[in-house]
């Protein structure tokens, strides 16, 4: 059984729209081996898997060796040659992606959707160039030389750092911004489907063209020399970037000489190092949470493209005079091929000073500041948190691996078994027998994994004192501002509100997160706090609930000023009982937020106390205002 | 899927003309990327998908062949069939009905992707891929009902094969790779809560559908569905004529799609919507091209109207809308016409 690398796609490296700086980033990975990480950013349908795919062309003496989402550890890393175990009983090393990888290009569509343990131990094997497996009998190391180049879908507001730091090089694609724009990668998708493509040839023999360039450049990087100078700008910029570690530092100086050979020279420039710069450490600095004037979009200029550059780099004599700025963009000046946003101006005179260096860069990613916090806001569907996983214990999720069977009635991993079971084979086969004979020892059994679902479940007291103070309009500001600095598809909302008339469950937990803030706005009002009630009604609806969801993390959100006015017993004190209930009420594996909803003068100290009695953090109303309090909520 | 049970003919359901429409479209032109259909329970949402195969027209397939490889196409061949090939084998062509293949949310991953044969080895000692669902769906359409509570890695393996149209299969002791391109029809109550973005954006068209409220409509469904459970057989017999009509509707516009001419005016309706609706990304450009080709080619014209452009960009673009979280965008049809006006 055989597998082809992956097809490489026919659309030409060339004839993708714009996104000069994401294509000199290609190139640069192309050239220069000791970078092993290309990350693209974008949101959909920006070409990202096209340009990715499109790398062939200009490296035509390597094939791209896709990495499927749900790839398991064995057939990444390598595992027993299952056949020839059988067959002879020799255990050796088969097959594997990264085996297949070396030499050539690995690719990770959706890189942030992959189990982050597997990406970290592929990344930590490439950067190393070595792979070690140690698994299933097998030791063995092997070489993988191999350049990572992944994707990434920006509505996916979080991803790893610790992955982030591994790509060498990350670009975002962008689309242009005129309509113009829109229509020639219309006509040039269309025209490319059809099969008919009349200016594909020229696309094609750009490619060629480009194929030739790296193949030279790629000669030419042994003897680039970067001096001293240059490696000190380099680490002062990433000191100024508060960029973390030395990879940022290291990747810069690599890309930088990457981008003088494919120039045909030997020593890398200021420019280099700039430009480098923009490619290497956009993802690995400090953003600071600054809030910038709004601007208009058009004002911030498409600048110069940096991959046209390589081509008209004589013709840009003129251009490498004017002064290092952002120049505003005139339809005139840009090529339908070198609409690229935020990118750097033109090249400017050869010897920068060094303070010149960081602040152009400086003020290069102020603009891409910019423009990001226009899209800083969170949308439908964006995920800002961390994905959860955990062990299933139900044989439903996603299998993992595989562990020696323990149970009487066991989730089989046929694969892992046959595995377990091939080098003794030759032993147990009786002459002239075929198939593969199993025993109890080799029995294995399947470990899977969910993704863990977050389910918040607001109590609410909606007691009239809470509408008298005008403080509904503010609860939900809060609610909303703490959902959605957790926003993530596949969280559950629910909401409980009590009063004395009603302790409602208004809202079943449900994945229609956008419901709640309709119902919230019909809320009704009561007299009233029965709070002790309220907990033992909770207490018996979630107790229930999460016997019949086990893969949820539920997290309780009390909203209460504390001013219990009923008990159940009425001997008793309203808010004494209330406390004694939180300080005994166990629901195992729920975790307790309890919000000050009370006000000024009215405000006592009984919702503090009620959150150290359940154990739960505790915040004020009006501090979950600001949306960087509101995460706070969340941080374990 | 099921041959016992007869399904309630597609050219019966009342109404819904835009869940129709969208649906054929989308057998016209595969390439415009499925449907997402959202909508209450009760609204014939499944009952329209499963009985498309009641007239799906036939397609040339390679005799033998377990991923139903188009003979047309020599590049996208399988690698059995590449090797049946080196072998100096002549392939077969016979012709086979599309077919909706089923989903069911309970589907584990390794009969989804495929996996190891396990008899084989046991047998013989020699691996060997055993194909899964996304096999079945080559060239097909893959019907998910409830498509919203699939469970992520699910959903994960999906995107994976519509974004590149191959199934790559990496894991348990396989590394295989066949051709998986086909038609996705999805269908949920929102109520459930939504898709993921990424998900979603992998939809060509999306439609919401809403039960009838007139009272006149309500009876007309209630009737014809008593007269369909009275003798389904009957009922499908007495409706043949329709459905034979509505195949040859659809062979019609497939022969014509190639020639539907994609004018200028064409890129300018679909790159200003694009750029009116804030779209991401270049997916529902493209879209609206297909979709209003397809639209043309199904009326039996060559020529792409704005009437085309209007009648589809609600299905393009609804559910492309980029909103933000705990806000509520309706889409306006209106707008669109506004926008195309002024071309």
């Amino acid at each position: 059984m055989s597998v082809e690398a992956v097809k490489p796609s026919r659309y030409p490296f060339t004839g993708i729209y714009g996104n000069g700086s994401a294509k000199t980033a290609v190139l640069c990975a192309c050239v220069n081996p000791h970078l092993k990480g290309l990350l693209i950013r974008g949101s959909s349908g920006t070409a990202k898997t096209v340009l990715a795919r499109s790398v062939c062309n200009i490296d035509p003496g390597r094939t791209i060796v896709n990495v499927p989402l749900n790839v398991t550890d064995e057939q990444l890393f390598g595992s027993i040659d299952l056949e020839a175990a059988i067959e002879t009983g020799a255990v050796e090393l088969g097959d594997s992606l990264l085996h297949r990888a070396d030499r050539n290009f690995l690719y990770l569509d959706d890189a942030d959707l992959f189990d982050p343990r597997t990406l970290t131990a592929l990344m930590d094997a490439v950067l190393d160039g070595n792979v070690r497996v140690e698994r299933e009998n097998i030791s063995a190391t092997y070489r993988c030389q191999t350049t990572v180049i992944a994707s990434v879908n920006s509505s996916r507001k979080y991803i790893d750092p610790h992955v982030m730091d591994c790509f060498d090089l990350c670009v975002t694609m962008r689309c242009p911004e005129n309509v113009e724009g829109r229509e020639e990668i219309i006509r040039r998708n269309l025209s490319f489907e059809e099969g008919d493509f009349p200016e594909g040839e020229n696309f094609l023999k750009n490619d060629t063209e480009y194929a030739v360039k790296v193949a030279k450049a790629k000669v030419l990087l042994p003897q680039v020399k970067i001096a001293q100078v240059r490696l000190k700008e380099i680490a002062r910029l990433c000191k100024k970037l508060e960029v973390k570690g030395c990879r940022g530092a290291i990747a810069t100086a690599e890309t930088a000489k990457a981008i003088a050979a494919l120039e045909g020279r030997k020593a890398v420039s200021t420019d280099d190092a700039v430009r480098a710069a923009m490619l290497c450490l956009d993802h690995r600095r400090v953003v600071k949470n600054k809030h910038h004037e709004k601007k208009l979009y058009s004002a911030l200029g498409s600048g110069e493209n940096e991959f046209h550059y390589f081509i008209n780099h004589d013709k840009d004599e003129k251009a490498k005079q004017s002064k290092p700025q952002l120049v505003p963009a005139t339809d005139a000046q840009v090529s339908p091929d070198s609409v690229v946003p935020m990118d750097l101006a033109p090249p400017g005179t050869q010897e920068l000073k060094l303070d010149d260096v960081v602040s152009k860069v400086g003020q290069t990613f102020d603009v891409i500041d910019l423009v990001e916090s226009e899209g800083g806001e969170f949308y439908a569907g964006d995920e800002v948190a961390k994905r959860q996983y955990r062990i299933s214990k139900d044989r439903r999720g996603q299998y993992i691996k595989a562990r020696l069977s323990s149970s009487k009635n066991p989730d089989i991993a046929f694969d892992a078994t046959v595995r377990a079971a091939a080098p003794y084979q030759i032993k147990r086969r009786t002459p002239g027998e075929t198939g593969v004979r199993l025993e109890k020892q080799d029995l294995r059994e399947k470990v899977r994994e969910k993704h863990v679902t977050s389910t918040f479940l607001f109590l609410l007291d909606n007691s009239g004192s809470l509408i008298i103070r005008n403080r509904m309009t503010a609860v939900k500001a809060a609610i909303i501002s703490m959902l959605k600095t957790h926003y993530v598809k596949r969280d559950r909302v629910g909401l409980m509100t009590f009063n004395e008339e009603h302790i409602d469950l208004a809202l079943p937990p449900t994945r229609a997160v956008d419901q709640l803030s309709d119902i919230i706005d019909k809320l009704a009002v009561g007299q009233g706090t029965p709070l002790s009630e309220a907990f033992i009604k909770l207490n018996d609806y979630i107790v229930p609930y999460m016997l019949k969801h086990p893969d949820e993390q539920i997290h309780i959100v009390l909203l209460t000023d504390g001013k219990a006015t009923v008990a159940l017993d009425s001997n008793k004190d309203p808010v004494k009982e209330a406390l004694g209930i939180a300080e005994n009420l166990n629901i195992p594996g729920a975790d307790w937020i309890v919000i000050d909803t009370g006000l000024g003068f009215t405000k006592c100290d009984t919702p503090k106390d009620l959150a150290k009695a359940l154990r739960g953090k505790f915040f004020l109303l009006d501090d979950l205002k600001a949306e960087d309090k509101a995460a706070e909520v969340w941080h374990q | 899927m099921s041959d016992e049970k007869i399904l309630f003919p597609f050219t019966r359901i009342v109404k819904q003309e835009k869940m129709k429409r969208a649906l054929l479209l989308n057998v016209v032109d595969p390439g415009i990327g499925g449907v997402l259909i959202k909508g209450e329970k009760g609204t014939a949402k499944s009952t329209a998908v499963r009985s498309m195969e009641q007239f799906l027209p036939a397609r040339p397939v390679v005799k033998g062949c377990a991923y139903h490889c188009d003979p047309r196409f020599p590049k996208r061949f399988c690698a059995d069939c590449l090797e049946r090939i080196a072998n100096g084998e002549k392939l077969e062509t016979v012709m086979a009905p599309m077919k909706v293949v089923e989903l069911p949310l309970s589907a584990t991953e390794d009969r989804v992707s495929g996996t190891l044969d396990l008899e084989h080895v046991l047998k013989t000692g020699k691996k060997k891929f055993e194909p899964g669902v996304l096999a079945q769906a080559n060239g097909n359409i893959l019907y998910v009902d409830e498509i919203n509570l699939l469970d992520d890695h699910i959903v994960d393996l999906l995107l994976d094969s519509a974004a590149m149209g191959v199934n790559y299969v990496e894991r348990e002791g396989v590394s295989f790779s066949h051709p998986a391109k086909f038609v996705l029809v999805g269908t949920m109550n929102p109520e459930e809560g939504n898709l993921r973005p990424q998900l979603l954006d992998r939809f060509g068209l999306s439609v919401e559908v809403e039960s009838e409220d007139e009272i006149n409509t309500r009876m007309e469904v209630v009737k014809r569905r008593i007269t369909f459970d009275a003798d389904p057989e009957a009922y499908v017999a007495d409706c043949q004529s329709e459905l034979d009509a509505l195949t040859k509707q659809i062979v019609l516009a497939r022969e014509l799609l190639p020639q539907v001419a994609v004018d200028d005016d064409a890129v300018r309706m679909a790159a200003t919507l694009s750029m009116r609706f804030n779209m991401e990304g270049h997916r529902a450009d493209i879209t609206l091209i297909r979709a209003a080709r397809a639209n043309a080619a199904l009326d039996g014209r060559t020529n792409i109207t704005k009437t085309d452009m209007t009648e589809i960009a609600s299905l393009v673009l609804a559910h492309r809308i980029k909103r933000k979280a705990f806000e509520k965008t309706v889409f306006d049809d209106a707008e669109v016409r506004t926008c195309l006006s002024k071309l």
